[in-house]
């Protein structure tokens, strides 16, 4: 099994009449990786995983799942697919070990024994109809459905929306375990935070193109950070603005944000020139790497 | 032995409750109206008779006949009422079997499964079956039990035909109704398109015998294969079983294609 990749997308597009959903998409993800695949609301991110898994149908391209052809041999493949979706719908009127029950009989077999620990570690409630659980206990169900059947590919949409903190660790703890099993994990999100805690590689998808995959091992990698400084008084911004790696602009009269892509020693070296109140690192959001990638383009 | 577990079994089983109530209300209203017979029915049905208007008689049912126990049941259950009971529930389940779970985005659930799109299918169709034979079913041993405790004298071969026609009858609706859900892509439009289907078939199966432009019409209702008044008459014709039965696997046939062939939850 772990011969083939157990995810090529290979040229992929999909196309709504006139309306490109996802353009010419192409990667791979390898075994015992965990693939981050970020973007932003509508980049196409839910259209990839729908097609991956069979719901619809690629306008161009194909995809392979350890060998498998997502179209041709898409009740052959699903074996090994373990799916959270994203916003993930359950039947309202059951209970959650009743949903569990259920898909486990379509599935070919179920370690009910790693069933349990994952509903212990998860604190879940099997009991209750799912009308009157909160999103965060929906999504426990979810997960547990997703990883039930130890799967070789697990594919996870927005898998931690709505879980508190503890359990988001718990979630971790989950896809390290899925990892060092030597299965493969790919996680859509458009959490940065949340990626580059877990994954090893992440793809950059927006308005349906790819534009980067980056390797989060590899120092050089995403390698900008944001900083905002208060100064003692208003500070020009040209002062800084030919200083190569750094990128400056007003948050108000004497405060800057700055975006450091380059040597951090040269940053620091320029703001103090002059005297700092505060200074603190910033949060780093999706748009921010985005912009990153376009300044790069334009470059 | 059935998986309680199976989708067949899932569907039956949420709609359970509902089934019981059409049950029971049906049965009940059955023997009340077999009851009624010595009482009212023979005033009904001279009343039936004695009426010169084509176009009572024709909206009534062509066939309908009065002064007899399989004219009376005809009339008032198995010509025109439990035929559109039938079809309320069966034009329901069939555009909500795939369409409910596609609109709620259950049906994720089910296509992440190692299952292919025509095992869904399959699974939902013969829930459909059940659903459409569990009401004429009850309805026959209601009958059965009514000319039993009642003395009401009616060939309970005819009423098991008719019976049988009715399930067809059913049957053919659900599976349109899944049909326009599945190519549609939207359970209320499969809802409406069918229902609309109802009420153009059933015009056109009244409507024939006054209007002579409408008589090659006639062809393409449901109701006119379906025809209970002449089954409780003795006049089942075996060719108009194999047209609902022609109607049911063409119909099943265009889902199969549909749902296997587009995308989903869109």
């Amino acid at each position: 099994m772990s011969i083939k990749n157990p995810l090529s997308i290979i040229n992929f597009s999909k196309n709504y009449d006139k309306f490109t959903a996802v353009d010419n998409l192409t990667l791979e993800i390898n075994t015992g990786e965990i693939f981050g695949f970020l973007g932003p609301n509508g980049a196409g991110k839910s259209t990839t995983i729908r097609t991956i898994l069979n719901f619809i149908f690629p306008s161009n391209g194909s995809i392979n799942i350890f060998g498998l052809d997502s179209v041709q041999d898409a009740v052959q493949l699903k074996k090994h697919i373990g799916y959270l979706a994203g916003d993930i719908a359950l039947y309202e009127e059951m209970t959650g070990d009743q949903i569990l029950n259920y898909l486990a009989d379509l599935q070919e077999d179920t370690d009910w024994d790693y069933v349990k620990d994952l509903v212990k570690r998860l604190d879940a409630s099997l009991y209750q109809p799912i009308k009157t659980l909160s999103k965060g206990n929906k999504q426990k169900i979810g997960l547990i459905q997703a990883f039930m059947n130890k799967p070789n590919l697990l594919i996870l949409d927005e898998p931690t929306s709505g879980l508190d903190p503890l359990m988001k660790q718990v979630f971790y703890e989950m896809v390290l375990e899925m990892k060092q099993a030597g299965k493969s994990i790919f996680i859509s999100s458009h959490d940065l935070t949340e990626i580059q805690k877990v994954c090893d590689r992440v793809g950059f998808i927006r308005e349906g193109k790819l534009i980067a995959i980056e390797d989060l091992y590899d120092k050089n990698s995403m390698n900008f950070k944001k900083y905002k400084v208060q100064f003692e008084k208003k500070i020009n911004l040209k002062k800084f603005t030919i200083i190569e790696g750094l990128k400056s602009e007003y948050y108000n009269e004497d405060t800057l944000i700055f975006t450091v892509t380059g040597s951090i020693d040269i940053f620091i070296k320029a703001i103090a020139r002059y005297k700092i109140i505060t200074l603190d690192e910033q949060e780093t959001s999706l748009e921010d790497v985005f912009m990153q990638y376009y300044e790069k383009e334009v470059q | 032995m059935i998986n309680k577990n199976s989708i067949f079994f899932n569907n039956i089983n949420s709609r359970k409750k509902s089934l019981l109530y059409w049950c029971l209300a049906l049965s009940a209203l059955t023997i009340f109206i077999i009851y009624m017979y010595d009482s009212v029915g023979q005033e009904a049905s001279k009343l039936l008779e004695s009426t010169e208007s084509d176009g009572i008689k024709a909206f009534i049912g062509p066939d309908a006949q009065g002064g007899t126990p399989a004219g009376w049941l005809g009339f008032e259950l198995y010509g025109i009422f439990l035929p559109i009971c039938l079809a309320i529930i069966t034009i329901g389940y069939g555009a909500g079997a795939i369409g409910s779970e596609e609109e709620s985005g259950t049906l994720e659930l089910l296509l992440a499964s190692p299952i292919s799109r025509s095992k869904i299918l399959t699974e939902k169709v013969l829930a459909l079956i059940i659903i459409a034979t569990i009401i004429p079913s009850i309805n026959f041993v209601a009958v059965c039990l009514g000319s039993l405790l009642f003395n009401f004298k009616i060939a309970i071969f005819d009423v098991f035909l008719c019976s049988i026609s009715l399930i067809l009858f059913g049957i053919f609706f659900g599976c349109f109704a899944l049909m326009m859900q599945t190519i549609t892509k939207k359970r209320s439009l499969g809802i409406s398109l069918t229902a609309a289907y109802v009420g153009g078939a059933y015009f056109m199966y009244t409507l024939y015998s006054l209007l002579d432009w409408l008589e090659p019409m006639k062809f393409f209702s449901p109701f006119y294969y379906y025809d209970g008044n002449k089954i409780l008459q003795g006049a089942a014709d075996p060719f108009h079983f194999t047209i609902m039965l022609v109607g049911i696997i063409f119909t099943c046939s265009i889902t199969y294609i549909s749902f296997s062939k587009r995308d989903t939850g869109i």
